[in-house]
């Protein structure tokens, strides 16, 4: 036996024209060298058996807590899940980089509902040990989810199954998260992946009719954005996975009302069993019964809405009752209700049935409502008083008869809004009204509440109205006049007149609402009885509104010769006075107190001397002070304040208005003794304010009746201070006249 | 100790520290001088030289071709193996066990860490039939266990009934015994295969054994539901809610409550309202915040005869299905109770409906108007709303009120989709 040498081995080379085999198996006869390559098989094969093996052993041995590890995978398998919780937490104690312990941990935490200590165990695993497994990052991703963040968690997820897509349960749990979301979209793809996953069988039958409505959503999602293409090719994909749900039928049917009208679409959802044209989706003839109706719902909305009363707030899946937890996205305590107004709290059952029954209390509440509401219920219960009519005028008018200035004003504004149709059953309430007084000493009559109301009627209330000419009641005379009075018509107040005394209807007059007597007023044509006779009467009290409809009466002359006439009484002259405040009634109480005179001197000064008037106001009152002449300038000068104030300037410039008229007033003025003087018998001195003031008027009108005037009572002045002013005064006119373009007039 | 005795051990100490431990080349040892005294004496020398020259022709002709040598070498590795292998036999199985543990541990990291080749891992581990390791001596059960769970969770039902079947029960940790018998009582109930007596006995032993454990008590309820006794399943799901872990607890709890529902409507058919209201204070514990209870009440009340009552009870629980419930007495027994009374013992604005439809049965146009535009006020033109008031309208003989209601639905249900899209035409409101 002879063994070839291993170098010649390696110098055999291949014969010129054979292959490498045919070199292979010419080196294989070379002695030794299948025994060779033998030897060198089974010892590598020996050698990689006792590596693996080696390799086993040393994992094996590797491994702290071993048991633990292996029972307590065990126990998390089979949901013992305190037990696995107790000896895999025993396990990463020991052995920390057990990293499988420690992801099943992560599991076996996340069932014991700690969603925070399983994201732990999971991040430690990714970022501590830098451990990139998907199972570990679907975890992660779990976990996020069970801590209530949903896109964190379907992102995650994403990332997660980058690498490997073909993971269903990975797709179902971005799809699910995706849902819980409300992104529609984003959980298309993986909801398309996840059906591709899917083997056949029921579970994949309930996911493509959930996807189908997911594809709806979507779609209706990007109509809404105003993407009707895109919306409609998912409706197409919806429908190619047999969709047969009210989602799908919806967005078809809208995706109809965009194209063609949403009038033309309605129309033929209501026309019995006629298809919507463009919509390939059929409204199913036989709707499901609502339960509360007991009826079928409207053909129209019947395939539109799901039967269900409860949807998933997440992803708007319809639940048969209130889940704890939604079967299609899991989403935790999410069952909203479809129609959450059934179910809401009525305020007040008592109200509602008073509402339907309309009774008493119901009437009397939308009265409180109209007098203290906020405004959009008042205006409701306004409205519904309207509506209401007569059945509302008892109750409304006891209110009013109870109410006090702007309340009482407001129900009567509703009274008469009513119309004069409530006429009967307004002087009914009103009689029940009388009738139930017991002493009807005290307080007003609601006679003259109906009164007001019916003021606000026009003439074709008269049908009503006329009955009461027959009645003797004095509840029954008060409205009539009352009434005819707020037709503001002389003419038709004749039938008043032809049946009341004078004074009868000067209290009603002077009764009646403001506004009602002022347009009474504008229309008294000249020489009628009533300027002639009734509002000369000195019981009319009522100057403010005479003087008020002067501005738009069709005879303003007719009313300011009845103001003249009735002179100057206190209540006349005060409504005068202030009319002077006002733009419209200014230049006619101007006028009227300038013709009044003397007689509303005394009113007029004093609201002169009133320190807050206006300035124009204050012109108007120092006009008519003019005007009054002579006779003011005693009054004037008495008003003169024992000291020099700001007030004499303007009763001088009143007095310099008056003119050479008023010198010889103011000569006997000055020569006048004030009270004091008198009482003093000359111990006080002459030398006032008052005479000082008189000297300065006069020279301020410094013409020559006042230059002679002062002359005069300056030779006769005795007290060394008033002759030194008088002289002054004197020399100052002098001086004034001999000035170039001296002027002698008044100053 | 003599002082004979110390000599002794310490002239024979360094031939005891040169021995070998192994006690086969102790005794190869020892037989040397024997060996070498007898080659002293010529036959039996040459009987031994004989021999080898036996052999030696018999290899002779083996080492003159290839194949000859390749099979002398064959042996000579497989005997010089068997001679280790013989020699470190302790060592061997040993490593074999940890070897067969090592492999184990990795099929459970494929499991856990979800990857694929734990089932072929797994099988490598219950074909091990060398000593257990010491460390954990049910490794090959376990294996057993997780392969049945593997086939069972594919569908797999004779091949996960093999796989446990190869388990021995005697002596199993209570760990894999709990997974055996959940294995074994799922895989029977899915497979069908036995008698519903054997499963039953089955069942039972293994709630018995492990009487909090949730999937068995499962199994349990499934079984007890299968038989069909509303109030035995009601309580079997109470069992099971009690053992539920948090993350399902939720949805045992659902299926408690709708189990308690299911119970209290069997016991209202059969008239057993003691049960009944039994099952109705258990509800309440159940289904706190939820009207379960309140319309098992309601219902037995009915049942009894009490429609006010019963009114009353489904009124208070302000629920959907309240109403409905109301819906169907009044449905059933028109003007059963006043309108005014109805609203005070359902004080939902859904009620309005139910007094405008009694109202228009009852013949009073006006109060029916007028509780029908409450309601179409405070709900809006909803379906309900549109079907009860459309119902309404018509026993009033106000169809084209009905048809406008109906008009304003579509509207509602077509127009927000609408907004933004150009010449749709939907304005948005209603």
């Amino acid at each position: 036996m002879t063994f070839v040498a291993p170098s010649r081995l390696l110098q055999a080379e291949p014969v010129a024209d054979g292959s490498f085999w045919q070199w292979l198996l010419a080196l294989g006869r070379e002695p030794g060298v299948v025994e060779f390559g033998l030897s060198l098989l089974v010892l590598g094969t020996a050698f990689v058996f006792w590596w693996r093996m080696s390799a086993l052993v040393r994992d094996a041995r590797s491994r702290q807590a071993l048991a633990d590890y292996l029972l307590g995978v065990e126990q998390a398998l089979h949901g013992d899940l305190d037990g696995a919780h107790a000896r895999l937490q025993k396990v990463v104690q020991n052995d920390p980089e057990n990293h499988y312990a420690r992801l099943l941990l992560g599991k076996v935490l996340a069932q014991r509902g700690e969603a925070a200590e399983a994201h732990k165990q999971h991040v430690v695993l990714k970022t501590a040990f830098g451990i990139d497994s998907d199972e570990n990052d679907l975890m992660l991703a779990e976990s996020l989810l069970a801590a209530g963040q949903p896109r964190e968690a379907a992102e995650a997820a994403e990332r997660a199954l980058q690498r490997t897509g073909d993971r269903a349960d990975g797709q179902a749990f971005v799809y699910r998260a995706r849902l819980q979301c409300g992104d529609f979209a984003g959980a298309l793809p993986a909801g398309r992946r996840l059906l591709e996953l899917l083997p056949d069988g029921a579970e994949r039958q309930r996911h493509r009719q959930g996807l189908a409505r997911t594809m709806a959503l979507a779609g209706g999602e990007r109509a809404r954005a105003g993407d009707v293409a895109g919306a409609t090719a998912l409706l197409r994909n919806a429908e190619r996975l047999g969709a047969n749900n009210d989602a799908t039928r919806l967005l078809a049917a809208r995706l109809s009302a965009a194209e063609q009208g949403l009038a033309n679409v309605t129309a033929a959802l209501l026309a019995p069993q006629a298809p919507v044209p463009g919509n390939r989706l059929p409204i199913p003839a036989a709707a499901r019964p609502l339960p509360l109706a007991n009826v079928a719902p409207p053909q129209a909305v019947a395939g539109l809405v799901p039967p269900e009363r409860w949807r998933c707030r997440a992803c708007q899946a319809p639940l048969a009752d209130r889940l704890v937890e939604c079967p299609h996205c899991r989403a935790a305590d999410a069952a909203e209700l479809e129609e959450p107004l059934l179910v809401a709290d009525l305020t007040s059952p008592l109200q509602a049935m008073d509402a339907i029954d309309v009774n008493e209390a119901h009437v009397q509440r939308l009265v409180r409502a109209v007098l203290d509401g906020e405004p959009a219920d008042r205006e409701r219960a306004r409205g519904e008083l309207l509506d209401l009519r007569t059945v509302a005028v008892p109750a409304l008018l006891r209110a009013a008869w109870h109410a006090h200035g702007p309340g009482q004003d407001t129900l009567v504004g509703v009274l008469r809004a009513m119309g004069p149709a409530i006429a009967p059953a307004l002087f009914a309430a009103s009689d029940d009204l009388a009738h139930q007084r017991l002493l009807p000493l005290g307080s007003r009559s609601p006679g003259a509440l109906v009164g007001r109301v019916v003021q606000g009627f026009d003439r074709s209330a008269l049908p009503h109205v006329e009955p009461l000419f027959a009645s003797a009641r004095p509840e029954h005379r008060k409205i009539l006049i009352d009434f005819f009075l707020g037709l503001h018509d002389t003419t038709q107040f004749q039938l008043v007149l032809e049946r009341f005394p004078p004074t009868e209807i000067v209290h009603r007059l002077n009764k009646a609402d403001a506004e009602v007597l002022r347009r009474f007023l504008q229309v008294v044509p000249p020489g009628h009885f009533i300027a002639e006779v009734l509002l000369r009467e000195s019981t009319f009290g009522r100057d403010d509104v005479l003087l008020a409809a002067i501005p738009g009466a069709d005879h303003p002359e007719v009313l300011r010769s009845v103001m003249v006439a009735r002179g100057a009484s206190t209540s006349a002259v005060t409504a005068l006075i202030a009319g002077l405040a006002v733009a419209e009634q200014a230049a006619d109480a101007e006028h009227i107190l300038g013709e009044l005179g003397a007689g509303a001197l005394e009113f007029v000064l004093a609201a002169f001397a009133d320190p807050e008037v206006p300035a124009d106001e204050r012109q108007r009152l120092q006009r008519v002070l003019v005007r009054c002449g002579p006779a003011a300038v005693a009054e004037i000068c008495d008003s003169f304040g024992p000291e020099p104030s700001a007030f004499d300037d303007a009763l001088r410039e009143v007095l310099v208005g008056i003119g050479d008229a008023a010198v010889p007033a103011l000569q006997a003025a000055y020569e006048r003794s004030g009270w004091l003087e008198r009482v003093s018998i000359g111990l006080i001195s002459r030398h006032t304010n008052r005479r000082v003031q008189i000297v300065l008027a006069l020279r301020a009108i410094g013409s020559a009746a006042a230059q002679s005037a002062l002359h005069e009572l300056a030779d006769a002045e005795r007290d060394a201070n008033l002759r030194l002013r008088l002289q002054e005064a004197l020399h100052e006119l002098q001086a004034r006249s001999r000035a170039p373009g001296g002027d002698d007039g008044p100053r | 100790m003599g002082l004979g005795d110390a000599l002794r051990r310490g002239i024979a100490a360094p031939f005891k520290a040169l021995l070998p431990k192994n006690p086969w080349l102790r005794v190869l040892v020892y037989a040397l001088p024997f060996v070498l005294l007898l080659a002293l004496f010529s036959p039996a020398l040459d009987a031994v030289v004989k021999l080898v020259e036996l052999v030696l022709r018999l290899l002779e002709p083996l080492l003159q071709t290839t194949l000859g040598r390749v099979l002398l070498l064959l042996a000579t590795f497989t005997l010089g193996g068997m001679f280790a292998v013989w020699l470190l036999r302790a060592r061997v199985r040993d490593m074999r066990a940890e070897a067969a543990l090592g492999r184990h541990l990795r099929a459970v990291a494929a499991l856990v860490g979800g990857g694929k080749r734990c089932r072929e891992l797994f099988q490598k581990v219950a074909r091990y039939r060398g000593q257990p390791p010491t460390r954990y001596a049910h490794v090959v059960a376990d294996a057993d266990l997780k392969l049945a769970r593997l086939a069972l969770d594919a569908g797999r039902l004779d091949e996960a009934l093999g796989w446990l079947a190869r388990v021995i029960e005697p002596g199993l940790p209570p760990e894999l015994l709990r997974s055996l018998l959940q294995l074994r009582v799922r895989t029977w109930r899915r497979q069908g295969g036995i008698l519903p007596g054997a499963l039953r006995s089955e069942i039972e032993r293994a709630v018995a054994r492990f009487p909090k454990d949730y999937t068995l008590l499962g199994e349990w309820r499934d079984l007890v539901q299968h038989d069909g006794d509303a109030n035995a399943y009601a309580e079997a799901q109470e069992r099971v809610l009690a053992q539920a872990p948090p993350a399902a607890a939720a949805r045992e709890r659902q299926r408690w409550i709708d189990a308690l529902v299911a119970a209290g409507a069997a016991a209202v058919a059969d008239d057993d309202r003691e049960a009944a209201r039994r099952i109705g204070k258990k509800l309440a514990r159940a289904d706190k915040d939820g009207p379960s209870a309140g319309l098992l009440l309601g219902d037995v009340q009915r049942a009894a005869g009490d429609l006010r009552g019963a009114v009353r009870s489904w009124g208070a629980t302000r629920s959907p299905q309240g109403l409905d419930r109301i819906a169907e007495l009044l449905g059933q027994h028109p003007g059963a109770i006043d309108p005014r009374e109805l609203l005070e013992c359902c004080p939902l604005q859904g009620t309005l409906l139910l007094v405008a439809r009694e109202l228009a049965r009852a013949g009073e146009p006006a109060r029916a108007e007028r509780a029908a535009r409450l309601a179409a006020e405070a709900l809006g033109p909803t379906t309900t709303v549109c079907a009860v008031l459309a119902e309404v309208l018509e026993l009033l003989g106000q169809e084209g009120k009905a048809r406008l209601l109906r008009e304003q639905a579509v509207a509602r249900l077509l127009g927000p989709a609408l907004a933004g899209v150009p010449g749709s035409g939907a304005g948005g409101g209603t």
